[in-house]
């Protein structure tokens, strides 16, 4: 309990601020700014580029449960998961899943 | 993309209807709305799986509401790094929600109305609400086009509420194999958004040096890593490939 009342004080600057003042901005912003200006694209790039990092660190670096799958096969479920996404027109909802069953799939055949 | 049908006049009432969130809400209950709870019966497995407190993952929801934000504010407190370490990369992947939330304030927003309901709305502005207010709003008038997404975020903060402590606890009870694939909802749901989400060039090539450079980047400077590999690879990618044809955001 005193742990969590700690980690939610420092949650406010560092998770809800750094958060919030994104979407505040936004607002201000709305009636003068052109959301395909360099500037926004640039960050869009960055923005994309730090989820796929943090998404390649889950799979290569994983830790606890995670980590008791085969590397190959947490690579070989992702491989799977864009190739379902580029076979099923583009679908998020169907590729996820996808990725996931294979995973489990790949595991238990491998046992 | 198309998706500014309304009339210019319609925008133009002066007031919201708030009858419109109702059936917002029950737009929470749909298939994008599966896939988001999945996602955080991984992130509930997840926050179990490094041995962050269930009430403090559970406080991510309300005050963050980004999953990435939320992942790394876990992951990066849990390997204890640094609090400004940490704001700079939790506000790193939020950025992304200006150009979104930009979007999704630009269809719905009356111009003689008060600015306060945008703030409001501005705050459940995330991933899945942005893709339903692109192929949802269409029977929807104007006046109810705010509150009914108002009303989306409600339900959808709700029931992330109630499914993350579910992921805690099916994380303790189920076979290993299954509680990995639950964590693994989440890294899957996120890199599949961005191939979903990409337009142009230099969107695939940003995904693609993220997650080349991140290796490289933890062997080095393990603190860093995820830092140098988005400001590195966006850049990069921005750098060499960026879009000359505009106008496909709108």
């Amino acid at each position: 309990m005193n742990e969590s009342l700690v980690i939610v004080a420092a949650m406010i600057p560092a998770g809800f601020a750094a958060t919030y003042m994104w979407r505040a901005l936004a607002v201000v912003a709305v009636t003068r700014i052109d959301p395909e200006s360099d500037l926004l694209l640039w960050v869009r790039a960055v923005s994309t580029a730090l989820v796929a990092a943090l998404v390649m660190r889950m799979i290569i670096v994983p830790s606890g449960v995670l980590a008791t799958i085969a590397v190959e096969h947490r690579i070989g479920a992702v491989a799977i998961g864009i190739a379902v996404f580029y076979a099923a027109s583009r679908s998020t909802q169907v590729a996820t899943f996808a990725t996931v069953i294979a995973l489990v799939l790949l595991h238990i055949v491998s046992g | 993309m198309g998706q500014i049908t309304q009339s210019d006049d319609q925008h133009d009432v002066a007031a919201y209807d708030w009858a419109g969130m109702p059936s917002g809400i029950r737009a929470a209950f749909s298939l994008p709305g599966l896939v988001m709870a999945c996602s955080f019966i991984g992130f509930g497995a997840l926050i179990h799986d490094v041995g962050f407190p269930l009430l403090a993952g559970v406080a991510t929801i309300p005050l963050i509401w980004a999953l990435p934000g939320q992942v790394l504010f876990v992951t990066m407190w849990q390997s204890g790094a640094a609090l400004p370490v940490i704001a700079a990369a939790v506000s790193l992947t939020a950025v992304r929600l200006l150009p979104m939330t930009i979007g999704v304030l630009a269809q719905v927003r009356l111009k003689q109305a008060g600015r306060v309901p945008e703030f409001l709305l501005g705050h459940f502005t995330a991933v899945t609400i942005w893709v339903l207010s692109l192929t949802s709003l269409h029977d929807v008038s104007a006046p109810r086009q705010l509150p009914w997404l108002v009303g989306l975020g409600v339900a959808l903060m709700g029931l992330m509420i109630l499914v993350v402590p579910t992921g805690y606890y099916l994380a303790e009870s189920l076979p290993t194999a299954l509680a990995a694939a639950m964590v693994f909802f989440t890294p899957a749901f996120f890199l599949l958004s961005l191939l979903s989400g990409a337009i142009w060039r230099f969107d695939y090539a940003a995904v693609f040096l993220g997650c080349l450079i991140l290796p490289i980047a933890r062997y080095y400077a393990p603190e860093f890593d995820l830092l140098i590999a988005g400001v590195g690879g966006g850049t990069l990618a921005f750098i060499c490939l960026r879009p000359r044809r505009k106008g496909l955001l709108k």
